[in-house]
């Protein structure tokens, strides 16, 4: 899955709005409204006993990676923001299998 | 003598038909779509005394409520006086007409219209007249007394004992009213018909003289039995689509439950008749923990259970805790718990996973085998007490999980990934047996639970690490030291609730403090579950205050919980300190105690020290 959902930053630093496109994380954010307080600060992904990067800092994105999630719901633990990460993953590929996108 | 019909049987008749139908139908499809293995286990139980077992249950549950009664008695009266009230009339009706018409296979309508049809000492026999009518109105009395009790609690539900009451959808109420009218229509119409004949006893008989007194009753009998068959008609035309379903449903599912059928994948039928014996009684309504923390939204499993059987999706099935404090409370004993796993759809997720750093991690033998698990890891406390009691009491252990990267698969069962959760389970079982050895010493519950239930681990056995513990005060191969405070114990669902292990931590706690602590299974939910996947951080903070609050009413010197979620979940939410019972013991080990009792031991623990 190549879309990214939200912008795109350019190596010279300019943000491009013209690819920007959060109707996927707008979805997601319906179901899981605190998703939206994350602060990209990793504390997520440096609990995660996985450790290949299951949660994507650069905003709700499927990737190859959520399949390997073992539900463990540490992040959800670690979470300075209080975000319902766990939650999250499922319905980001839920959303995917609605849409007869997922692997 | 007369002739036993007249045409407003038929309208009994007709709805009765529906029920019936409908009823036949429905046990033909539950048998049905029972796998192979579960039909063969009712084949096996309708040779058994299970059967009789089963016949027992139904009458101390069905008819009795004695489970209810337990619960609370008043609403405990109230099933049981509309259920064995109406009961008894029906057998008792049947009796009287079969003794005056010596016909044993009359048509349905005969008995249950029979005062219409002998309404005073018209039979031979009739001698026995005042004492049937007698029977007859007292259960009927016990029936109108319950319907008393009903219509109290629809609109003061405190009164019988309930918080809440289930909020129901038209159709039922519409069955409600029916069932509210039967009992006073039928007393209405005897009394008519004993008022114009001067029969009866003290209910109908006084009340018809009653009647006669004012006017005369004579042409007023026809049409208050009319009523009183509309009514029956109307009632169970809607019992198959409403919650009355249950009256007939709950029965076959005592008995196939009797027979060992239990709620799977392999037999969705199963489930359908669980659905179907649910009451909505509103009893799991007051256990459900969201209903204080969420309230109006319709997660507790009489809705979950009333949308399933409408074949809609079930509301907010994902906040659910699956905590089983409505299984444990549920008097029909739905399986709500195994139902609601089975609901949650397996997405796929955790299929791809690669184990990282399992294959060829235990080369070594070892005794004991502790398991940290995920949770443990975020609470290290925990970890560096088990280290401590482990060597104090000379065990031989390996700490398998110490990278931190194993998971027990059971989280991703509770988010229904049932596929990747027992993938997993295979792998591990595969490591841990390669160990060699004897004993799985785990400080999570919820890898104790599915260790417990789902693994198989041959010669191996699986231990909380309170239940360790406990071994290791019990053959002193560990001393503790009194702390001279005072406790209050945190159950744990997945350990107290979920897997009995009650007992043993209440010792443990005992030998530590001097307060009473007797775990009871019925124990509240942290919040904190696993099971409760959509439920945000706010509703599981909520849900911890309140258990908090309630948990420490005594004020206790320290809040000991035997769980690594349970004891991440209640610190934030009290200012009395928060425990594991593995910190506590180990705060409390006195040094230099173990190994008084080596020999015995070795038998109990696995160890193999001294060989
Ligand atoms: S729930 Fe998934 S993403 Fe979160 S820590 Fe566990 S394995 Fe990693
Ligand atoms: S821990 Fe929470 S705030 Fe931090 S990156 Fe992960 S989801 Fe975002
Ligand atoms: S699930 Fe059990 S407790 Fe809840 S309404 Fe149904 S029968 Fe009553
Ligand atoms: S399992 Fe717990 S949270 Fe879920 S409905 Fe039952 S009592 Fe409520």
């Amino acid at each position: 899955m190549k879309t990214k959902f939200g912008f795109d930053i350019h190596d010279n630093r300019q943000i491009d709005l013209d690819l920007e496109d959060t109707r996927f994380a707008d979805e997601v954010a319906v179901v899981v409204k605190s998703w939206k307080a994350c602060m990209k600060c990793g504390a997520c992904v440096g609990t995660c006993p996985v450790g290949k990067g299951v949660l994507n800092l650069t905003g709700i994105n499927y990737q190859p990676a959520l399949t390997t999630c073992l539900m463990c719901g540490k992040c959800l633990l670690v979470c300075p923001r209080g975000i319902n990460t766990r939650h999250l993953i499922l319905e980001v590929m839920n959303k995917y299998r609605e849409y007869g996108k997922a692997v | 003598m007369e002739k036993l019909f007249d045409p407003f049987v038929l309208l009994f008749t007709a709805g009765f038909s529906v029920t019936g139908i409908w009823f036949i139908y429905k046990v033909y499809r539950w048998l049905a779509g029972l796998s192979s293995a579960d039909r063969s286990l009712v084949f096996h139980g309708v040779f058994s005394a299970r059967l009789w077992k089963a016949l027992i249950e139904t009458i101390s549950e069905s008819l009795i409520h004695r489970k209810v009664f337990s619960r609370n008695p008043r609403l405990g009266y109230m099933h049981m006086s509309l259920a064995f009230g109406w009961f008894m009339l029906i057998l008792i009706g049947n009796i009287e007409s079969t003794w005056y018409t010596g016909d044993l296979f009359k048509p349905i309508y005969v008995s249950v219209f029979w005062r219409f049809f002998d309404p005073g000492p018209a039979f031979p026999r009739a001698a026995w007249q005042p004492g049937f009518a007698f029977i007859m109105d007292l259960f009927l009395l016990l029936v109108l007394s319950g319907l008393l009790f009903a219509i109290v609690k629809r609109f003061r539900s405190r009164l019988v004992g309930l918080k809440r009451t289930t909020r129901q959808q038209p159709v039922d109420r519409l069955a409600l009213t029916a069932l509210w009218l039967i009992f006073p229509a039928r007393l209405i119409a005897e009394s008519m018909t004993c008022g114009a004949h001067g029969t009866g006893s003290f209910l109908t008989g006084t009340l018809g003289h009653l009647f006669s007194f004012a006017f005369s009753p004579s042409p007023l009998v026809l049409p208050t039995w009319w009523f009183y068959s509309f009514i029956l008609s109307s009632f169970f035309f809607l019992l198959p689509f409403t919650r009355y379903a249950h009256i007939p449903s709950e029965p076959v599912l005592i008995f196939l439950r009797r027979f060992g059928v239990r709620v799977s994948i392999e037999s969705p039928s199963f489930t359908d008749l669980n659905l179907h014996a649910c009451s909505s009684c509103g009893i799991c309504l007051d256990a459900c923990q969201l209903s204080e923390v969420m309230p109006g939204k319709q997660v507790q499993s009489n809705y979950f259970n009333r949308a399933l059987r409408n074949g809609a999706n079930p509301p907010h099935q994902w906040d659910c805790l699956l905590c089983g404090r409505c299984g444990s409370a549920c008097p029909v004993g739905v399986e709500l718990i195994p139902i609601r796993q089975l609901q949650r759809p397996d997405t796929g997720i955790g299929r791809g996973l690669q184990l990282p750093g399992l294959v060829g991690k235990n080369g070594h033998k070892v005794t004991i085998l502790y398991f940290a698990g995920c949770m443990t890891h975020l609470t290290p406390g925990i970890i560096s007490s088990m280290r401590k009691i482990f060597d104090q009491s000379g065990a031989s252990w390996h700490f398998f999980d110490a990278d931190g990267q194993n998971c027990c698969g059971r989280p991703l069962k509770l988010a229904g990934q049932t596929q990747a959760a027992s993938e997993l389970k295979k792998k591990l079982e595969q490591d841990f047996l390669r160990s060699g050895a004897g004993l799985l010493v785990t400080s999570c519950p919820i890898c104790f639970r599915i260790f417990n239930e789902e693994y198989r681990l041959p010669g191996m056995r699986v231990l909380h690490h309170s239940q360790y513990i406990s071994e290791l005060l019990e053959w002193k191969r560990i001393k503790v030291g009194p702390s001279g405070l005072s406790a209050a114990y945190h159950e744990p669902c997945e350990l107290g609730r979920g897997s009995g292990i009650l007992v043993e931590p209440g010792l443990v706690i005992r030998s530590l403090f001097h307060s009473d602590v007797t775990p009871s299974g019925e124990g509240l939910c942290c919040g904190g579950s696993l099971g409760g996947v959509a439920l945000e951080p706010e509703v599981r903070k909520a849900v911890a205050r309140g258990a908090a609050e309630q948990l420490t009413v005594n004020h206790p010197d320290v809040l000991i919980t035997a769980c690594p979620l349970c004891k991440k979940t209640f610190k934030p939410v009290t200012s009395i300190p928060v425990q594991d019972i593995a910190e506590a013991t180990a705060h409390y080990l006195i040094a230099g105690s173990s190994m008084p009792e080596r020999r015995k031991s070795t038998k109990v623990l696995g160890y193999e020290i001294n060989k």
